[in-house]
């Protein structure tokens, strides 16, 4: 009887230790694996102008004080981006010497991506603030061209190219 | 009378010498084989169990191989051989067999067990020639699974009973 | 002296039941040399156990994304997206209907990143993954197979986020579906 007992307990806990086995390996058999992902994003600045090339044309004269009437552009939009700090938006002529006057002002800069300047009067080729305060933002403005003349100056053709640069930081 | 005699006398002891033969060459044969070998085959080792743990992802799992068991078998008066078969009724995965370290006899290719099969040749050309009494080889067994054919958590595993014979060639 | 027929008879009958007899004897001596072909047979058990088996793996244990002034357009916010496919997940299931998920350990990333599995050769791509710290079916109806998919990553960035570098750790995990 003895032996009897001894071997039912024998076969109890050999079962119990194959369950306990099969469970663990059972439950234990869920895999994984591990991959290291690097996502960097650099300084980025990129800037655009929807009208690549425009014409003011002064043809009219004032009738009280006689000087030629000035023409006036804002057909055209600058678009911005940068993920940088403290940037700002810069103008300039190639034109060193410019016989008429043409002044430049950015307006209606949407959200707050940057704080316009005050006009600006290209008579140099000399670099200019446009937008300032550029930072982390996207952004876009109306741009005003105003070209006068006076009397003095004649009649005659000039040509600027015109360039917008983000920069700073 | 004594003519015919003589003839019925030599008709009837040439009978008898035939007989005579008969049990005399008999008698050789049962020496012979009494000289060769007393057993037939054994297999010393007893009862196997493989388990394939691991694999590789992208890949199978890996098979497990044994070479615990062994084959004995006694030499014979006529070439013999030893055929292998299998019986495993629910079989999901793969079982196959090889003989290695074989001296008496030629070993035959790997064979796979499958559950039904017929008995094939498994050692060949076990010699009769006086010289040895009997040769133990080694069983190498190799089981193999696809992770297509499943698990024993869910199929149950896969118990051969494989019987090896030892018979005349 | 003749011999009679009858005693020529006798003798050729003798002859020819003591054959019967020499052949018969030779039988029973020769019992395993004629009738029997088998010496013996043996048997043993083999069993084969085959236990559960979950394999994943990354072809590549690191990768990366890049975005800069190659990836962005003035005037919106989002930059990118950048596309990395560079690596792929490999597996080895021999269980019933398993499915793999994915997660970052990241908690609070500083841009966004998304995952596909593309072109498995096994089981259903689940749709692409914004990865967070929670797992996310990345591919379902897994069983019993061993496959490869492609792993698509995504990046993208808002410019008023700034720079820098987001590091994850991303987890493959097969569970029970």
């Amino acid at each position: 009887m003895k032996n009897y007992h001894k071997n039912i307990a024998i076969r109890f806990w050999i079962a119990g230790a194959l369950g306990f086995f099969s469970v663990t390996s059972a439950s234990g058999q869920d895999a994984s694996a591990n991959q290291t992902l690097t996502l960097q994003v650099f300084e980025a600045n990129k800037i655009d102008i929807s009208q690549r090339a425009l014409t003011l044309v002064i043809n009219q004269a004032s009738l009280e004080t006689g000087n030629p009437v000035e023409a006036v552009n804002e057909d055209g939009n600058l678009v911005w981006l940068t993920n940088g700090e403290n940037k700002k938006i810069t103008v300039a002529t190639n034109n060193a010497v410019p016989r008429f006057l043409v002044k430049v002002h950015a307006l209606d800069i949407t959200g707050s991506s940057g704080v316009a300047a005050p006009e600006i009067i290209l008579n140099d080729n000399t670099t200019r603030d446009l937008v300032v305060g550029v930072t982390r933002s996207w952004g876009k403005c109306k741009i005003r061209f105003v070209a006068s003349s006076r009397v003095s100056d004649g009649v005659g053709t000039e040509t600027h190219l015109i360039s917008y640069t983000i920069t700073g930081g | 009378m004594d003519t015919i005699k003589r003839v019925d006398g030599n008709r009837g002891r040439r009978g008898l010498e035939l007989i005579l033969s008969a049990v005399l060459t008999m008698l050789v044969f049962l020496v012979s084989e009494a000289t060769a070998q007393n057993g037939t085959i054994t297999i010393p080792n007893g009862n196997i169990t493989m388990n394939i743990t691991t694999g590789a992802a992208g890949s199978q799992p890996v098979a497990d191989i044994d070479v615990t068991g062994t084959l004995r078998y006694w030499r014979k008066a006529a070439i013999a051989k030893v055929t292998v078969g299998t019986s495993c009724p629910t079989q999901a995965f793969t079982l196959k067999v090889l003989a290695t370290g074989v001296v008496r006899g030629v070993a035959a290719p790997q064979v796979t067990l499958t559950d039904g099969m017929l008995a094939v040749d498994f050692i060949t050309s076990i010699p009769s020639a006086a010289g040895w009494t009997s040769a133990t080889i080694t069983l190498q067994y190799t089981a193999s699974a696809t992770f297509a054919q499943g698990n024993s958590a869910e199929l149950g595993n896969d118990v051969h009973t494989i019987t090896y014979t030892l018979q005349v060639q | 002296m003749t011999r009679s027929l009858t005693s020529f008879r006798k003798s050729t009958a003798l002859k020819k039941s003591l054959m019967p007899l020499a052949l018969f004897v030779v039988l029973i001596a020769f019992p395993r040399s004629v009738n029997a072909q088998v010496y013996g047979s043996r048997t043993h058990t083999v069993t084969v156990n085959v236990a559960t088996i979950n394999n994943l793996a990354v072809s590549a244990g690191s990768t990366s994304l890049t975005i800069g002034a190659a990836n962005v357009t003035a005037g919106q916010n989002l930059m990118g997206p950048v596309v990395n496919t560079a690596t792929s997940l490999l597996w080895g299931i021999n269980s019933s209907l398993k499915k793999v998920t994915v997660r970052t350990n990241l908690v609070a990333p500083k841009f966004t990143l998304k995952v596909l599995a593309v072109a498995p050769t096994q089981g259903t791509a689940s749709a692409e993954v914004t990865l967070n710290t929670t797992d996310k079916d990345f591919l379902i109806n897994l069983g019993r197979s061993s496959g490869t998919c492609t792993l698509q990553y995504t990046g993208t960035a808002l410019a008023s986020t700034g720079t820098g570098t987001d590091s994850h750790t991303l987890t493959f995990s097969i569970v029970v579906q």
